[in-house]
Order: structure tokens, then sequence, then C-alpha cells
């Protein structure tokens, strides 16, 4: 049950760090090279070297290791191969991430300068999709993501994962109000899910909901 | 817990309670009411249903009041817009997967949080089979809330029998016996501990069962005495 975080109490009850591979890997370098090396690259806030993982149409993806700083348009254009076609969107953070328009993405690739964004490195994945990509598709799969993911323990999650891919299914020919169903559930899942999964179950639909708001209308298709 | 004591504001009002004291122990020393699915007194407490969250300063999530412990200085809302967007969300979906209809306290529940009983068109039911295969209860988990009172009290809360534990996983979480071997093959003793504390019609002795299915004495007799086989032939 949390809290407490494991940063209060963790192993053997006291305060833990929890590692991954990115971040266990950078401790030896900074042990042999310094703290100084080590904040030398990237910015005041976002130290360090950051792995991101870029995938769609871009002409290079694949897993960079970037220094913190330069803007989103910078690092696709300029490194990644430039965006294959016309940029539509782009998704940051994976699953549980937020979209980010044409119009947007002249921001900085700091902690900083993504959450001022309402966006987030979250697990280092950049997706990029250009006009031919289905964003509704796109929302399906992420709806069976976190419908398969959920373990079932509390009811926002266990439930709302389930009400969610059941609306996002049917996104095509949708039912009056779906889109206050999704919100209804995206922000029950977000405040009152017991771990980090359900927190974030919702954030890609409600973030979809707001940037591109025409997904979630009918079309003159409708269900009732 | 200690002598010692703190104080918070739950909806605008100071309450002092001892340290370690929950929110729900608080709003109860307050007198505010406080929904509950999950909690039960004689079972340790998981935070599953969530029911009970409240808005503590204004966090980024809410708190389950069951669980989480009262803090010093902090101003608690047990009603806000949040908190009653999120009782009434967990209800209106909950009441599309299970059939509350033998949950009586649940159904008050819906009316007291405006609560649409047709909120979410097209869901899918979670559906199964009523097993019957003991001559002491049914189980009859299209009702059954997954409020996990029933696992606890058959292990560490009571019993210490581990007949039941959940299978799957998401949505399609069940109780169940391990590998689904009927009950009477199971190591289950028959206390009937589960189906106190079971909050909806998902457990239910075997003669009431009998009598809402119009048996008579002879069935009744019959099939309280000795083992059926599961109706589904399983
Ligand atoms: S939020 Fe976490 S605990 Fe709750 S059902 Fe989802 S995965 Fe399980
Ligand atoms: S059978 Fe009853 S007690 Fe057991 S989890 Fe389901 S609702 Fe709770
Ligand atoms: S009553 Fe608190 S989580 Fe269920």
């Amino acid at each position: 049950m949390k809290p407490p975080y494991p940063t209060t109490f963790g192993l053997f009850g006291l305060p833990t760090a929890a590692n991954n591979v990115e971040t266990i890997c950078a401790a030896p370098l900074i042990i042999n090279r310094g703290a100084d090396w080590f904040r030398s690259i990237g910015v005041e806030g976002s130290a360090g070297p950051k792995l991101v993982s870029v995938s769609g149409h871009v002409g290079r993806p694949g897993v960079y290791e970037i220094a913190p700083g330069m803007t989103l348009r910078h690092f696709l254009d300029q490194v990644c191969g430039g965006v294959i076609g016309e940029l539509l969107a782009v998704l940051m953070g994976g699953a549980a991430g937020t979209f980010l328009l044409p119009d947007e993405i002249d921001v900085k690739l700091t902690f900083e300068d993504l959450r001022a964004a309402g966006s987030t490195f979250g697990s280092g994945a950049i997706m990029v999709f250009n006009q031919t990509a289905d964003l509704r598709d796109l929302l399906k799969r992420l709806g069976r993501f976190f419908q398969h993911e959920s373990c079932g323990k509390c009811f926002p999650c266990q439930l709302g994962t389930q009400r969610q891919v059941e609306i996002l299914e049917r996104l095509d020919a949708p039912h009056k109000d779906d889109r206050e169903r999704l919100l209804d559930v995206g922000m029950t899942m977000t405040e009152a899910s017991l771990c980090g999964l359900g927190h974030t179950a919702g954030i890609a639909v409600m973030s979809a909901i707001e940037k591109f708001p025409q997904l979630f209308e009918s079309n003159g298709k409708h269900h009732d | 817990m200690t002598d010692e004591t703190i104080k918070l504001q739950l909806d605008g009002v100071q309450v002092s309670v001892p340290k370690g004291a929950t929110l729900l122990d608080a709003a109860q020393q307050a007198g505010v009411d406080i929904p509950v699915i999950c909690y039960h007194e004689a079972t340790s407490p998981n935070g599953l249903c969530r029911i009970c969250v409240v808005d503590v300063d204004g966090g980024r999530v809410l708190q389950p009041a069951c669980v989480a412990e009262c803090q010093a200085d902090t101003q608690v809302e047990t009603r806000n817009e949040r908190v009653l967007r999120s009782r009434r969300t967990i209800l209106e979906m909950l009441n599309a997967s299970v059939n509350l209809e033998q949950a009586p306290e649940i159904q008050q529940m819906m009316t007291d949080y405006d609560a649409d009983d047709a909120r979410f068109p097209d869901a899918q039911l979670r559906e199964a089979e009523v097993i019957d295969d003991n001559p002491f209860y049914v189980r009859d988990y299209e009702q059954c809330v997954l409020c996990w009172r029933c696992v606890q009290v058959c292990a560490e809360d009571a019993q210490f029998t581990f007949a039941l534990t959940l299978k799957n996983r998401g949505h399609d979480t069940s109780v169940a016996t391990a590998f689904d071997i009927g009950m009477t093959e199971s190591p289950c003793v028959f206390c009937g501990q589960c189906v106190g504390v079971c909050p909806t019609g998902a457990l239910k002795p075997k003669v009431e069962w009998g009598m809402e299915q119009g048996w008579d004495a002879d069935e009744m007799r019959r099939s309280t005495r000795r083992p059926r086989k599961r109706r589904d032939g399983a």
C-alpha cells in the first residue's frame, strides 16, 4: 500500500533509491569522471544524458542518448533524420504519455520544459505520427494495452480500463456523451487508483480529447 | 498507536485524533459519513474499492480514507467535486459489471451519489454461472464486487483454511478455489465466515438460495444434505 513510497520507506523500512538500467549505468561514470563532468552534459535541472526511444514516421527511428536542452524539433529534424511526410502528432512518454501538436514541438527536451508544456519524458518513448496515421486506431490499441495490464486489484483501474476500452473500441460510431464518459473514467482512474498503472491509464486518452477533440465526434455515425 | 495526538481539519472542522488513526477513524469520530465497500472491521484493509477516497490538501491523487493515516495540520475534504466524481463513477462502473440487485448498501450509495444506473451502455457484465457444489452455500460470482473479504476471512484474517483465492486478472478477476476444484474437494471446512462477510448476494446459504428457487421441502432436504454436482456439469 502506498504511501509511503520507497524514497521514504523502502528496503528494511529505510529510504531507498530505486534504480533502472539507465541510472545504474550512470553511477560508475559519475564515480570515475566526477559529478561535474556528469553535470556538464545537459542543462541545470536536467543534468546528465537521457535515453529516449524514437519510433514512427522519422527517417532514423531508434534509441538515442541525448543531452537535454535541445528542442524536440531540432532533435527530430537534425538527429532522427526528419519527419517523414507531414507531422500530425508526437506522443511523448509512451502509452501513459501526452500528445504534442506540430506547433508545440519547439519545446526544449528537459524535465522542466516538458512539464511546463503539460508533457513528459515518461518512459522515454517518443512516437511520431504523420498525416497518414489513424489516431483512433492508436487510442484503441492503448485502451487494449491498459485493459490487459490492469492487475484487477483496485476498482477504479480494474473497471476503468475495461470501460475505457469499450468506449474506445466504438470511437468510429460513438454513443452520445462518450467523451464525458471517457473523462469521468480517466479522471477517476487518475485520482482514485491504487498504483501508478491506474494513475496513468487514462492520461493519453484525456490528452487526445484535449488535442484532437474531433476524434471523439461522431462524423454522423452514431450508436443511438 | 501512541498517546500522541494530531490535529487536522475535516471539512473545515478541527479534529484531534491519536497518531496512527486513519482518515476513516477521524471521520467516524467527527460524525462525518464516508462510504465503504471493501472495508470491514474484521478484515485487514487492502484499499481496493476506493469508494472512501477523500481530498487531502488538494493533493495530486485522492487518498483512501480506510487505510490512509491522518497527517497533522492537513485540510481534508470528504465531499468536494473531485471526491464526488470518483465515487459516482466507481459506482456507475461497478454497476455496469456486476449484478447489484442483492446489495442494498451499494444500491443506497448509488442513490446518495446520484449515480446513473445506465451510465455505461453496452458495457460487458462479468458473467458467471451459479456454482452449487456443496450442501451449505452457493456462489454467484455475477454478484461479486471483488472486495476480497471472503478470501481474507478464509485465510489469515480468521480461519487459516486458504480454500479461496483469486484467478485471472484485470476485469476478468474472479474469486475461485485453487485450480477451480469443487468446494467439497477443497480445504473448505464450511465455517460460513465467507458467507457472513459477503456484502452482496454472491455468497448465499443454501437454504436461502433454495427458497429463492422455490424448492419444496424434499428438494431442500436433499440439496442441503449431500454434495451436488456443479450445475454447469464441469
Ligand atoms: S491501479 Fe494498480 S493496483 Fe489498481 S488495478 Fe491497476 S494495476 Fe492493479
Ligand atoms: S464473493 Fe462476496 S465477499 Fe467474496 S469478494 Fe465477492 S463480494 Fe466480496
Ligand atoms: S473502503 Fe476504502 S478502499 Fe474500499
